[in-house]
């Protein structure tokens, strides 16, 4: 692997940066609209680390356990995209969604599958903003929910190692509420960073055009 | 453009730069033009009259530099594609050729489908607060100070790089409170407790251990923080600073410690002189017994002098005994006892003291001046000692030919005793430590005692409810002893 | 007549959560519930169903060609496409089958155009 694919110069990870921006900028607006609250996102990270480096990223910042609604996508670049939060957060999210008529036991029973779908909600919408701006059309898995510590959240992906390189981008977003709060990640490994390099050009061509 | 429309213009940029006020602009996405005010005009170059009707965005776009057109261009490309909010720092160019630098705060309106028509902001000029900044950050770093601030009611804080480090965590600009309050010791307060109802925070500083994340490391943290008003959301957000203690603390407590032990054999030492001096006094008192019995028989004049001369030694042996045991008495915390006589006259008493004096010393003169109106309750004993160390000093270190004085007054509800003898000032060395024990006058002092006079007859003053004080001029040197007259 | 309309979903929570937006933009319309296509073509075949509302990600078939055998079977019925996957592609489909792509969060904002329009095709073709 040559040098040249590990790394992103500035105005390629400016757009990068824009892409996502505008993604969340859509997943926010959506999960704005299922709580009926006010949503802050932070400026989003991008980083190229080790798998194992950006499970410990999120895994310094959390001792207790995570939950995660993931989706695969795949096209012209692929990877895996997460909505994580901490485990507690999950049925306050559920219920700040469906409103305060159902009862409890319901709503345990509904858990899991309201946070597939808040995540197939907040993931789509994100991945889906940042397809239609480079052009390209990405085809993406149903959700699944996933909980556990950080390692357990990204060792999904194939069969690679831990040392393998991947591009990482998060942000973390707050909900008007003291326990609402969590991440949107994305993991993508090398060779779709390449191409991903490639559509990045383009979407930079057409912007400047 | 016409000359006075370019002076115009230079004279309010000049205004503009000196006052800092941001300018609005509103972009008209639909028809793809740019409406702004004349300070915008003013500091993007552009005519004002035509940008308050509306120009194309390209006259914008040519006003900024060019190693920052991509950026922007970007940025406001993802505006035009959905994202909500436009942050950016860029170059604006000078007509001189230069650049300032500027912020850009800007958030799109969406239609019903969600597609965005206008987007507005504004703009301010952060060249100063640019350099203000990167200087903070260098101190920062320097100094080890990490920064945060929190928005009241949010699980999230916004933190600076150096915050990261000292906490061992990776460097990210957002972070959740919990995180942080895990790395904090048990047994210590939180950096921000979300438990607390209305969120208010401590506002004096405090300190707190942690574990650091990355090597596990234990360290004391000091954090300062305060309330300030959020302009943006009329809530209020707690900003502040995080630095480390631990080595300051290392140092305190290694102080604490040599202090302690130094107090400590200290006390010892006053322990054993007490003891000493208790056990030093009965072999004594049968050496004077002894001394008594052999005077009544000696008959010739060499024996009788020799033991008279003994007697001597054993008397001011049994006296510096007597200041050992009162200066272990101070310092040992039980202080000196009294006896005191109630509705007792002094004055006989000082009279009796400055004869008494006066044989052993008859070229000394000795003035005394008595006012007292009031009986003044004082043990007599304790007093005596008290007065003839100080005449005892005063003819000592005082001025041979000049007299003494004594006078004594009751004014109010003090009564007032003062001694006063001539001579050179005292140097303000020895006068910081004269009521110290073991402090001499004169380095050379081969006169008598420990140097406990002084100590002592102080701790007499302090055990009767009063004051020791001394002054010292060119002329003339003074110690006044006041105490409260309704003392018990 | 009363107008029945069928809601597919595999999540229940967003058939929870569209039934509550429909029942308030017309609430005399009876609702129909089913939790995946092959469900949802057993009701379309034994009863009357006035308006599809499809959601695309399910699992085995998605709505997307849900929509196109309802279409082959009704070619007037007013269908619409939820999805949270905003991509041109999607959307482009949706509309070349004559139906409504709704985005989601579904709410009575997001569905009113496509429930309106509906009534109104409804009963402009009952008169």
């Amino acid at each position: 692997m040559s040098d040249a694919t590990l790394t992103l110069d500035d105005l390629e990870r400016d757009a990068l940066t824009e892409l996502v921006n505008i993604g969340v900028s859509r997943a926010a607006a959506s999960l704005r609209k299922m709580v009926n609250k006010q949503v802050i996102l932070s400026v989003p990270s991008v980083e190229i680390v080790t798998r194992k480096s950006a499970a410990s990223l999120i895994g310094q910042r959390e001792n207790e356990g995570l939950i995660a609604v993931h989706q695969q996508f795949e096209g012209p670049f692929s990877g895996r995209a997460l909505l994580i939060f901490p485990e507690s957060n999950g049925l306050s999210l559920v219920r700040a969604i469906v409103g305060d008529e159902m009862g409890e036991a319901d709503l345990a029973d509904m858990e899991e599958e309201a946070l597939a779908e808040t995540g197939n909600v907040i993931l789509n919408g994100c991945l889906g903003s940042m397809a239609n701006m480079l052009q390209h059309t990405l085809k993406m898995s149903l959700p699944g929910v996933r909980r556990g510590n950080s390692t357990i959240l990204f060792d999904v992906l194939d069969n690679t190692s831990d040392q393998s390189f991947v591009l990482f981008l998060y942000i973390n977003f707050s909900v008007q509420d003291r326990q609402i709060r969590g991440y949107i990640a994305m993991l993508m490994d090398l060779p779709s960073l390449e191409k991903l390099k490639k559509l990045i050009a383009d979407f930079i061509d057409r912007v400047m055009a | 453009m016409r000359d006075d429309i370019v002076v115009a213009r230079r004279q309010l940029e000049l205004a503009l730069d000196v006052a800092g006020a941001p300018c609005a602009w509103e972009w008209d996405i639909r028809r793809d033009r740019l409406v702004a005010d004349a300070r915008f005009a003013a500091i993007t170059r552009q005519d004002a009259v035509a940008l308050t009707d509306g120009t194309s965005t390209n006259c914008f776009f040519n006003s900024i530099h060019p190693d920052d057109l991509k950026r922007v261009k970007l940025a406001v490309a993802g505006i035009m594609a959905g994202s909500e909010i436009f942050s950016k720092d860029y170059r604006l160019l000078k007509d001189d050729g230069g650049y300032r630098w500027v912020h850009a705060n800007g958030r799109a309106i969406f239609d019903e489908d969600g597609n965005p028509t206008m987007f507005v902001g504004n703009l301010v000029d952060v060249t100063e607060q640019k350099r203000i900044t990167e200087e903070l950050r260098v101190a920062q770093t320097a100094g080890g100070i990490g920064t945060f601030e929190h928005r009241v009611g949010w699980a999230t804080i916004t933190v600076s790089e150096q915050f990261c480090r000292l906490f061992g965590l990776h460097p990210a600009r957002v972070i959740p409170v919990a995180t942080l309050n895990e790395l904090i010791h048990p047994d210590d307060r939180r950096i921000i407790d979300l438990s607390f109802p209305d969120d208010h925070q401590d506002v004096s500083s405090r300190e707190f251990r942690i574990r650091r994340a990355d090597n596990n490391q234990e360290r004391w943290l000091t954090r300062r923080g305060e309330y300030v008003d959020d302009v943006d959301s009329a809530g209020q957000r707690y900003v502040g600073v995080v630095y480390d203690v631990t080595d300051a603390r290392q140092v305190r407590d290694k102080l604490q410690q040599a202090n302690d032990e130094l107090a400590g054999i200290a006390h010892e030492r006053e322990q054993f002189i007490a003891v000493l001096g208790h056990d030093l006094r009965n072999p004594l008192a049968s050496m004077s017994a002894g001394l008594r019995v052999i005077s009544k028989d000696a008959t010739d004049q060499r024996t009788t002098r020799v033991l008279r001369l003994m007697g001597g030694s054993v008397q001011r042996m049994s006296s510096l005994i007597d200041d050992l045991l009162d200066l272990a008495r101070g310092r040992l915390g039980d202080g000196i006892s009294l006896n005191i006589t109630k509705g007792g006259r002094v004055e006989p008493l000082l009279a009796r003291i400055v004869n008494e004096i006066l044989v052993a010393h008859p070229e000394r003169l000795i003035a005394t001046d008595f006012d007292v109106h009031r009986p003044v309750n004082v043990d007599h004993a304790r007093l005596e000692q008290m007065v003839s160390n100080l005449l005892g000093n005063a003819i000592t270190h005082g001025a041979s030919d000049k007299p003494i004085t004594l006078s004594a007054k009751t004014e109010g509800d003090l009564f007032e005793l003062e001694i006063r003898n001539g001579g050179t000032r005292i140097p303000e060395a020895i006068m910081k430590r004269l009521f110290q024990p073991f402090s001499r006058g004169e380095e050379n002092s081969r006169k008598q005692g420990l140097g406990l006079g002084l100590y002592i007859a102080s701790e007499i003053a302090k055990a009767h409810g009063g004051t020791l004080n001394a002054t010292s001029d060119d002329a003339s040197t003074s110690f006044i002893f006041r105490m409260p007259l309704d003392c018990q | 007549m009363a107008v029945t309309v069928l809601m597919v979903d595999d999540s229940k929570l967003a058939r929870i959560v569209a039934g509550k937006a429909i029942a308030a933009l017309q609430p005399d319309w009876t609702r129909v519930e089913a939790g995946n296509a092959a469900d949802a073509l057993e009701i379309v075949g034994s009863r009357h169903i006035d308006v599809a509302v499809l959601d695309f990600n399910m699992p085995d078939k998605d709505g997307l060609e849900l929509a196109k055998e309802l279409r082959a079977l009704h070619p007037n019925m007013p269908i619409a496409v939820i999805t949270a996957n905003v991509q041109d592609e999607i959307i482009a489909a949706v509309r070349a089958l004559n139906g409504t792509f709704v985005a989601k969060p579904v709410t009575e904002e997001a569905l009113s155009g496509f429930i309106f329009g509906a009534a109104l095709r409804l009963r402009t073709a009952g008169l």
